[in-house]
């Protein structure tokens, strides 16, 4: 194999591959990228047997085809240390020889037959979504999923598509964010389709997009889904397991509801939260005719008092809630004004965020 | 049924030879009122010297031989019986002690029944020897098993001498329940011990076939206490001194690091009478709770004074056993005046053990010994020493040497400084090892700390602060964690849902064999609830079922701080390890973790210099 490469284009092929390289693996096979030059382009793979990528580099020229197996960080040192446009990979016995115009790196490979397959996205996709939409629904739910719970399925995004609408709902048991949009096309059939993603995609995913325009398509098999871009096919395992019945845990008997601007109730809550520390989370939510006033106080640093003149209606409420699930929440609303509506101060509430975007979410039992 | 039967079987046999009601004989009477007193050798010695005192001895000369079956020698330089009473010594019911009624509820004296000589009189032949200030000699009068013979002049020093011989002679029963010797001597010193501790004022000697066994001059109090406990314990001690209007309580307790399987090393005394009190051992134990590992007794001494009108120590015959007017109140005061002796103390143990020096000593004491034996073979000047004597004294083990003897006595004098109230103030710089441990500079050496216990201990006092101030903030379940669950372990969490709900957790019962968890404490949002709550019933079903309300809350805020702290093997960053070191010294017993083990050890520049042997011996 002889290629002459765009040193950026392949930059960015490593950095996405980079992403999905095993960190720690005791088979050194994994810790490698596979370049593959069939004929016109360079296809970047790598894997960690959960996730697969395949980027494709079209910034080449190929004097001669063929694969290899090279150290993913040492080459990625390489293309990024170095100052030229382009620089030569060529694959000479068990060694890839990298020259620019003044270096010149001979690096040991591996046996290319050792990499796993990398699947390729073939066929029609089932759905597809506009980039930058896709990458708004991943922003808005992501953060609300599990980090490591050990309830598999709170780790992932529950993803459904049914009459070309799509819904991604992420919680880690203690709120639940929900974000829906249109889909390009659907093909799907009536049923439309369920799958739950490992967060690790759905941020590779989030990544791999950079057209805002361009269409990303979607195949969810048994246990894998397929996304395709422009530039690369992701594979992911699926998470197993049982999403929770979301729907039950939306409060539908709200009589207490606030109104106010998305930014300025962020900045309120943000200055209530300064002095929360690790064990006293809480910020005191008290809703009255006037308006709210959000107070918080912790054994260890001292007393917060922030007023927040908004509309209210309903009855008076005192409500614990954990600042930072509020202004993580906050901080994804694209609309200009929320609404938070309340029953009881043990029960959950509703935030609001225009039309698309809900988010439930459990109060604190203040001290 | 099987009670008539019984009568039936039995009937025959009591109708044929159906024993008389009769009046037993007076020597009878004592012999089974000595069974009541006195057990065995010691309970002589116990009583012999408790007269002693009581006549005012400033000296005590305790003798045995073969054990006490041979020979028991008690002499004091008391004031001594005039020879006119001297017969009466014996009688049953007679003693100086007390005349009145009321006296028998104002007991200042150490005996009072009148019993002990006689009860002695009539199981051995006994002996006493006794002169007064003001008599020009002295007199001796005889009881073999009871019969007394007349008084005798006799030669004699001032005070009191009684002669046990020939114990038990006519009680063969208790004759042959003797232990062996070294046994039974065992006991005795240890009750000499227990009647020297606190009467530091007295010197006590015992000797044993000859051979000087105890040996305490008159000294200060403390000195005195200290001869109960090991060397190695010596410089772990806390003086105590607590009093309410009439009771005093002082004494000295050690640090928990002393705290031992068995309660040998703590010793009771109300007003200078030895006691066992279930009460006071409850109270030192609880005193001590979260600093020791469970199960371990603190050695404590606690000399207890008490206007004697507000005890009855006439419950039991050894007097072993007494009944407080208010056991409550002492109770209290031992709890509370220990606690906070505790509280106000730096605990950290030493990281070298005591025990090095006195391994030193005798090894030391066998150097020279060899090399004394080296010498003696050598010819010439060297090789004939004078007096040989003095090199086998210290050859012999048991009694230290006396340079060792006077260093000893120097560091009692002045109080060790491990003990004292003041903390060392800590230094901004410390280094973490094997991300389990903290080393820190202190103006006397330095300290190790086991980062996780000392975490667990701050966490645990934090939470201990935290819900005196209310139930603890907990994050309420959108989606409830489920957990498996059986029948046993569901009634557990029933039992302790209200003291759950103070620590922020509400479990409910959700469906066949499942809890849910409906919210859990913000503090341990790292946690996976899950996790500690299948812990939290596992233990449960086994350990926690039977504890009262405050064992258990300990418990569970115990679990939670040790789940919440920082692991051995958390690597922390400078900044993490500086803030664990400052919070060291703002919370309360931070020099054990709660479960009794200690955070800290210390390693003083002196250690170092004795182990690096800088220091000469």
């Amino acid at each position: 194999m002889k290629v002459i490469c765009n040193r950026g284009a392949l930059l960015e092929a490593l950095n996405v591959a980079g992403t999905v390289v095993a960190s720690r693996t005791p088979k050194p096979s994994l810790q490698c990228v596979k370049l593959s030059a069939p004929d016109k382009s360079l296809t970047v793979m790598a894997t960690d047997l959960e996730v697969a990528i395949r980027y494709i580099d079209h910034q080449v020229q190929i004097d001669e085809p063929g694969e290899a197996l090279v150290p993913a960080d040492k080459m990625r040192d390489i293309v990024r240390e170095s100052v030229d446009d382009t620089l030569s990979i060529e694959i000479s016995g068990d060694n890839a020889i990298i020259k620019g115009q003044d270096s010149n790196f001979k690096i040991f490979t591996q046996n290319v037959a050792e990499f796993p397959p990398v699947p390729d996205f073939e066929g029609e996709p089932q759905f597809e979504i506009a980039g930058g939409h896709l990458k708004q629904l991943i922003g808005q739910t992501l953060f609300a999923a599990a980090k490591e719970s050990s309830r598999y399925a709170f780790n992932g995004v529950l993803v459904s598509v049914k009459g070309k609408k799509i819904s991604l709902v992420a919680t880690d048991g203690r709120r639940l964010a929900m974000a829906k949009g249109d889909l390009v096309s659907d093909n799907s059939g009536k049923d439309g389709v369920k799958a739950i993603i490992p967060a690790k995609a759905l941020t590779l995913i989030d990544k791999l997009v950079d057209d805002p325009e361009e269409a990303v398509g979607f195949q969810i098999k048994e246990n894998q889904i397929l996304v395709h871009t422009s530039s690369a096919t992701l594979t992911s395992s699926l998470v197993e397991g049982q999403f929770p019945p979301f729907e039950d845990v939306i409060p539908k008997d709200c009589d207490k509801k606030m109104t106010a601007s998305t930014a300025d109730f962020l900045a309120k809550i943000r200055l209530a939260s300064l002095l929360t520390t690790e064990e006293s989370k809480g910020v005191r939510l008290t809703f009255t005719k006037k308006g709210l006033v959000l107070s918080s106080r912790s054994p260890e640093s001292g007393e917060a008092t922030v007023n927040f003149p908004c509309k209210y209606e309903g009855t008076d409420v005192e409500i614990g809630f954990n600042p930072t699930f509020l202004i993580e929440a906050l901080r994804v609303v694209d609309s200009d004004d929320i609404t938070l509506e309340l029953t009881a101060p043990n029960r959950p509430g509703l935030l609001k965020g225009g039309p698309d975007f809900l988010y439930v979410i459990m109060p604190v039992n203040l001290q | 049924m099987l009670a008539a039967t019984g009568c039936i079987s039995i009937m025959p046999g009591v109708t044929s030879t159906l024993p008389r009601i009769q009046q037993l004989s007076a020597a009878l009477v004592n012999r089974i009122a000595a069974g009541e007193v006195i057990e065995r050798p010691a309970s002589v010695v116990k009583e012999l010297v408790e007269n002693a005192l009581d006549a005012g001895a400033s000296s005590i000369l305790v003798e045995i031989e073969d054990g006490g079956r041979e020979l028991i020698r008690v002499t004091d330089d008391g004031h001594g019986i005039p020879a006119g009473e001297l017969p009466l010594a014996f009688a049953e019911h007679a003693t100086s002690k007390i005349a009145t009624d009321d006296d028998l509820f104002n007991i200042s004296t150490m005996g009072f029944r009148g019993e002990a000589l006689a009860s002695i009189g009539s199981v051995a032949h006994a002996r006493i020897l006794s002169r007064t200030a003001d008599s020009d000699a002295a007199y001796e009068i005889l009881n073999r098993g009871g019969q007394i013979a007349d008084p005798q002049a006799a030669a004699g020093n001032v005070g009191t001498a009684v002669e046990v011989r020939n114990l038990f002679f006519n009680v063969p029963a208790r004759r042959k329940f003797m232990k062996g010797a070294p046994t039974e001597f065992g006991h005795i010193a240890d009750a000499v011990l227990r009647l020297a501790l606190p009467h530091p004022g007295v010197a006590f000697r015992l000797v044993n076939n000859g051979k000087k066994s105890l040996d305490l001059p008159a000294t200060d109090a403390v000195s005195r206490l200290l001869a109960a406990w090991p060397e190695e314990f010596h410089e772990q001690r806390l003086p105590l001194e607590v009093r309410d209007a009439e009771i005093r309580i002082t004494g000295i307790v050690g640090l928990p690091e002393l705290a031992r399987p068995t309660n040998k090393h703590q010793y009771l005394y109300l007003n200078g009478r030895h006691i066992r009190d279930k009460f006071i051992q409850h109270a030192l134990r609880e005193s001590f709770r979260g600093l020791t590992e469970p199960g371990r007794h603190p050695a404590a001494i606690l000399l207890i004074q008490i206007p004697p009108g507000d005890v009855d120590v006439n419950v039991h015959p050894t007097k072993i056993e007494v009944r407080f007017k208010d056991s409550g109140r002492i109770h209290g005061l031992v709890l509370s005046g220990v606690r906070e002796k505790l509280l106000g103390s730096d605990l950290t143990p030493s990281a070298v053990p005591m025990r090095a020096d006195n391994f030193d000593t005798t090894e030391r004491a066998d150097v020279r010994a060899t090399l004394a034996a080296f010498f003696q073979q050598i010819p010439g000047d060297l090789g004939a020493p004078q007096n040989p004597a003095p090199l086998q004294l210290h050859a012999q083990p048991g009694p230290a040497p006396s340079l060792e003897f006077s260093a000893q006595q120097a560091s009692i004098d002045s109080p060790p400084t491990t003990a004292s109230a003041h903390l060392p103030s800590l230094p901004a710089t410390a280094i973490q090892l094997h991300n389990s441990y903290l080393v820190t500079e202190t103006p006397e050496g330095m300290l190790i700390i086991d980062q996780h216990a000392l975490h667990e201990r701050i966490m645990y006092e934090e939470l201990k602060a935290r819900i005196t101030r209310g139930p603890l903030e907990s994050q309420r379940m959108l989606i409830p964690y489920t957990v498996p669950a059986t029948s046993r372990q569901v009634a557990l969490l029933e039992q302790i849902q209200p003291l759950l709900g103070r620590l922020g957790i509400e479990v409910a019962p959700f469906g066949p064999d499942t809890v849910a968890i409906q919210a859990f404490p913000t503090f341990l949002s790292k946690l996976d609830p899950v996790e500690f709550m299948t812990d939290l019933l596992e233990r449960g079903e086994q350990e926690l079922l039977d504890l009262h309300d405050e064992e258990l809350l300990h418990e569970l805020m115990d679990m939670m701080a040790c789940k919440a702290a920082v692991k051995a093997g958390d690597s922390l960053t400078p900044a993490e390890v500086q803030a664990l070191i400052a919070r060291k010294d703002l919370v309360d017993r931070s020099s054990n973790c709660p479960h009794g083990r200690p955070t800290t050890l210390r390693l003083s520049l002196k250690d170092l210099e004795k182990q690096f042997k800088r220091t000469g011996f």
